[in-house]
């Protein structure tokens, strides 16, 4: 080891990594609220034992290190050997930044060796140092046992979703096959090996033999060859659940928690059961199986002695009780395991998918959207022939195309879960940062947006969120004196809305005074005194997201470029606030930007696309008029402003416009001229190159059936 | 004579028709359609104070991973240059200038690329 692994293998590594560090990040402020929750305690185990796994692998010994001594940590935390404090969790966030930064660095330079671990490996030892008396035990050792197969079963990484089906039946014979999980030892090898690794007993195994000989069963060395199936590990189940059904299973070689990675499709089993002809039974029961054989075995054979069988059968009568007893308590937990094995499964089923980089999906994406575009170039041209068995096949065709592309805008879809869950853990970093407490709920998490638009989100409401921690939550004196609780609360609810998602992110801080923001307008020059006169509160405080705008005591800065970036998604931003109240940020963002109904117009010869989500209706100009120096025009019994669009886009605008599309702005219809009005399209939405982004009015540009760029434009943002 | 450093540099096409973008400031001359990609057409003539026609070749470039392109008059070839060749540029050059060097009796100014794309992405932000 120690050589740069393959690249191939690392970046595999690395994405898995990522995926840990993102469930550490969600699950670490789960226990910093809640530090007694064994079930985080023994995810984050989990997770960690599994990057130790990984990286060790790929040499990547640091990382390794790392996540092997905060996996000690826990695993005295979870075997009551340690009490988890404050300080831990702190210290568990910090090995959770290292990890992370080894990451990139892994990244940059496909080796960990030049991170430096030693002092936080030193933290982690001293914490490790101070081990606490074990507190009682809860349940029996065999209970805690038993639960400890069940819990490593339901988490335990090669789970096919089969074992869970399986797991139904058998967990009531668990109790006989958890020893799967202890042998370690065991892998493929030949026949005599495989007799003498199968019958070198640990303690455990022991123990299981011992009862069982005192319940007059006797031993066999059962060897089953599955046919080669994927369904193999299902049936090894099934043949450990059956042949559990009849006795007891001692040990099995290869071990439960291995045989997903034979290649054999061989397994060897001793069990004790009552008879071999019931044993021959159930063999045919078992399904897949190529060939079976079952060979009794003498005690001797297991290292057995006499004198230990009479010392145990005495012991049995109360032993009963105690297994009658654990399995009382059993069904009791299992009861309640069901319900995390349900997750678990859903979970697993995820698991199931298949992994597909992000960027052939992007580039499926993009196919699907240039396929949209053959499309309409094809019905263009078919329609100019009078062929109908190719309109037959073309409205077909055109059916198909549309359930593609779909289900591929489906496939990028991404649930919001994704940003939210990584937003406690910066709102904690925030908190110290500004001295303030500060609660954080979510409601929506389940609702999904397209992936890029989710990450485009990410930011700008990263920032809103600091930014309403830093001026808008007051510190907890402050708030006492208001009478408010003092820890302060961010709210963040997402609802959908048709094409639409709304997000309003809401803390009960300070508040913005309207007043004071257009006072500060005027001062530092943004708006001259006339226009805030008029403004009402709503408007007035969206002046906040001016590009220079802050209070005298820099508060409220930065606000512009969140308004920005959801303007750049083709979305909005809305500001509420009630001073002390609430504070209120709503943003209307399209679930996906990528494909756009829109009303093609033409200024000269020019098409230009304008969506229609933001259009009212077209009509054409007979009743025009004016009323002082404003033009307007006649819409159903009102008045109307209307506006020159090739004028308001800065194109000579000379000629008398024989159209107009109505659209609304702040709840007033508006009437722009066109020169003529060509109708409504699908459009691919493709964003214009970064350098011509901050172009005013436009929001991106699309490809028309003859291969010509057309702009699309943000007509709203273009009306005085 | 211009050159630019074939490091920015992806390919040269002609672009027979381009999109005009309102709003925008002289240097862009459009928008079009490169293989389905959305690529600006930037006249950077405007920037270096030459004169010239227009020419349906334009140079496409890299510049922060997305493509550019710059119209152009013609591509005349690829040189090597070796680092002792380039003189440092004249001072009234002007400052998208990176160094002049000298082949068969012609002067060929090296052009800043980056700084000249900076400039446009500036123009278009205060726009």
């Amino acid at each position: 080891m120690g050589e740069t692994p393959d690249k191939e293998y690392l970046e595999l590594f690395l994405e898995e990594a990522r995926d840990y560090i993102d469930s550490l990040n969600e699950l670490l402020p789960k226990l910093e609220k809640n530090m007694e929750n064994l079930e985080v305690i023994n995810e984050i185990f989990r997770l960690m034992h599994s990057l130790k796994g990984n990286a060790g692998m790929l040499g990547l010994e640091n990382i390794s290190k790392l996540a092997h001594k905060a996996e000690d940590l826990l695993a005295m935390v979870r075997d009551r050997r340690l009490k988890l404090t404050k300080e831990h969790v702190k210290l568990l966030f910090r090995v959770l930044d290292k990890l992370n930064e080894m990451l990139s660095l892994v990244e940059e330079k496909a080796t960990d060796k030049e991170a430096d671990i030693s002092e936080i490996l030193e933290e982690l030892e001293r914490a490790l140092a101070i081990e606490e008396k074990s507190e009682a035990p809860v349940s029996t050792e065999k209970a805690k046992e038993a639960l400890e197969f069940l819990r490593k079963l339901a988490l335990s990484e090669e789970k096919p979703k089969e074992v869970f089906e399986a797991l139904e039946n058998v967990s009531k014979s668990f109790d006989k096959v958890s020893e799967h999980e202890v042998s370690k030892e065991s892998k493929n090898v030949e026949d005599e090996d495989v007799d003498k690794e199968l019958f070198k007993l640990s303690d455990v195994e022991r123990e299981k033999a011992l009862d069982a000989l005192a319940r007059g069963l006797q031993f066999y060395k059962i060897t089953l060859k599955f046919k080669e199936t994927p369904m193999f590990v299902l049936r090894y189940f099934v043949a450990l659940q059956k042949i559990g059904e009849l006795g007891e299973i001692i040990k099995t070689i290869p071990s439960g928690s291995e045989v997903s990675q034979t290649k054999t499709y061989r397994v060897a089993i001793l069990a004790a059961v009552r008879k071999l002809d019931e044993l021959d039974e159930v063999a045919k029961e078992i399904p897949d199986l190529e060939s079976y054989d079952a060979r009794k075995v003498e005690i001797e054979a297991l290292g057995i002695r006499e004198d230990e069988i009479s010392r145990k059968a005495e012991s049995t009568t109360d032993k009963l009780a105690e297994i009658e007893n654990l399995l009382k308590k059993v069904e009791e937990k299992e009861a309640k395991t069901k319900s995390l094995l349900a997750e678990e499964q859903q979970q697993s089923q995820k698991l199931g998918e298949v992994r597909v980089n992000v960027k052939s999906l992007d580039t499926l994406f993009n196919l699907v959207g240039e396929l949209v575009l053959v499309k309409s170039r094809l019905a263009a041209i078919i329609s100019k022939y009078d062929i109908p068995n190719i309109k037959e096949t073309l409205a077909t065709f055109e059916r198909l195309v549309s359930e593609l592309q779909d289900e591929v805008m489906r496939m990028r879809l991404v649930p919001l879960q994704y940003v939210f869950r990584n937003i406690p853990r910066y709102v904690s970093k925030l908190s110290e940062k500004y001295g303030k407490e500060v609660d954080v709920y979510f409601e929506g998490s389940e609702i999904s947006l397209d992936r890029k638009v989710l990450e485009d989100l990410a930011e700008p409401l990263f920032k809103l969120i600091e930014i309403l921690v830093r001026d808008d939550i007051e510190k907890a004196e402050e708030r006492s004196r208001k009478g408010k609780p003092g820890v302060g609360t961010i709210r963040l609810v997402a609802t959908r809305e048709g094409n639409h998602v709304i997000l309003t992110v809401e803390s009960d801080g300070r508040g913005i005074d309207a007043e004071e923001v257009k006072k500060r307008a005027v001062e530092l020059g943004l708006v001259p005194a006339t226009t805030v006169e008029k403004m009402g509160k709503e408007e007035a405080l969206m002046l906040t997201t001016l590009p220079g705008f802050s209070l005298r005591n820099g508060a409220w800065s930065g606000l512009d470029s969140i308004k920005k970036a959801v303007e750049a998604l083709g979305g909005t931003l809305e500001i509420y606030s009630k001073v002390d109240v609430e504070t209120k940020f709503l943003f209307k963002i399209p679930v996906s930007m990528a494909t756009l109904r829109a009303l093609l117009v033409k200024l000269g010869t020019t098409p230009y696309a304008i969506p229609v989500t933001s259009v009212i209706t077209t009509i054409k100009l007979t009743d025009r008029g004016s009323v002082g120096q404003a033009d307007v025009v006649k819409y159903q019994g009102k008045i109307l402003p209307i506006y020159d669009l090739a004028y308001l886009l800065g194109i000579d605008g000379a000629s008398d416009k024989k159209y107009a599309v109505i659209v609304e702005k702040r709840g007033k219809l508006v009437a722009l001229a066109v020169d003529e009005i060509l109708g409504q399209e699908d459009i691919v939405v493709k964003p214009l190159s970064r350098i011509l982004a901050r172009a005013k009015g436009l929001a991106g540009a699309t490809i028309l059936g003859d291969g010509r760029v057309c702009l699309i434009l943000d007509p709203l943002s273009l009306i005085p | 004579m211009w050159g630019i450093d074939l490091k920015y540099v992806r390919e040269v096409v002609r672009v027979k028709q381009y999109t005009i973008v309102p709003t925008t400031t002289e240097y862009v001359l459009g928008v079009f359609n490169l293989r389905g990609q959305i690529v600006p057409l930037l006249d950077i003539s405007k920037i270096l104070n030459v004169k010239r026609e227009s020419s349906e070749t334009a140079i496409i470039l890299n510049y922060n991973e997305e493509a550019v392109g710059f119209s152009v008059d013609n591509v005349v070839g690829v040189i090597s240059v070796s680092d002792n060749e380039m003189l440092p540029p004249p001072t009234e050059a002007g400052d998208y200038v990176k160094g002049v060097l000298r082949r068969d009796g012609e002067l060929i100014s090296i052009l800043d690329t980056e700084r000249v794309l900076e400039t446009i992405e500036q123009a278009e932000i205060t726009q």
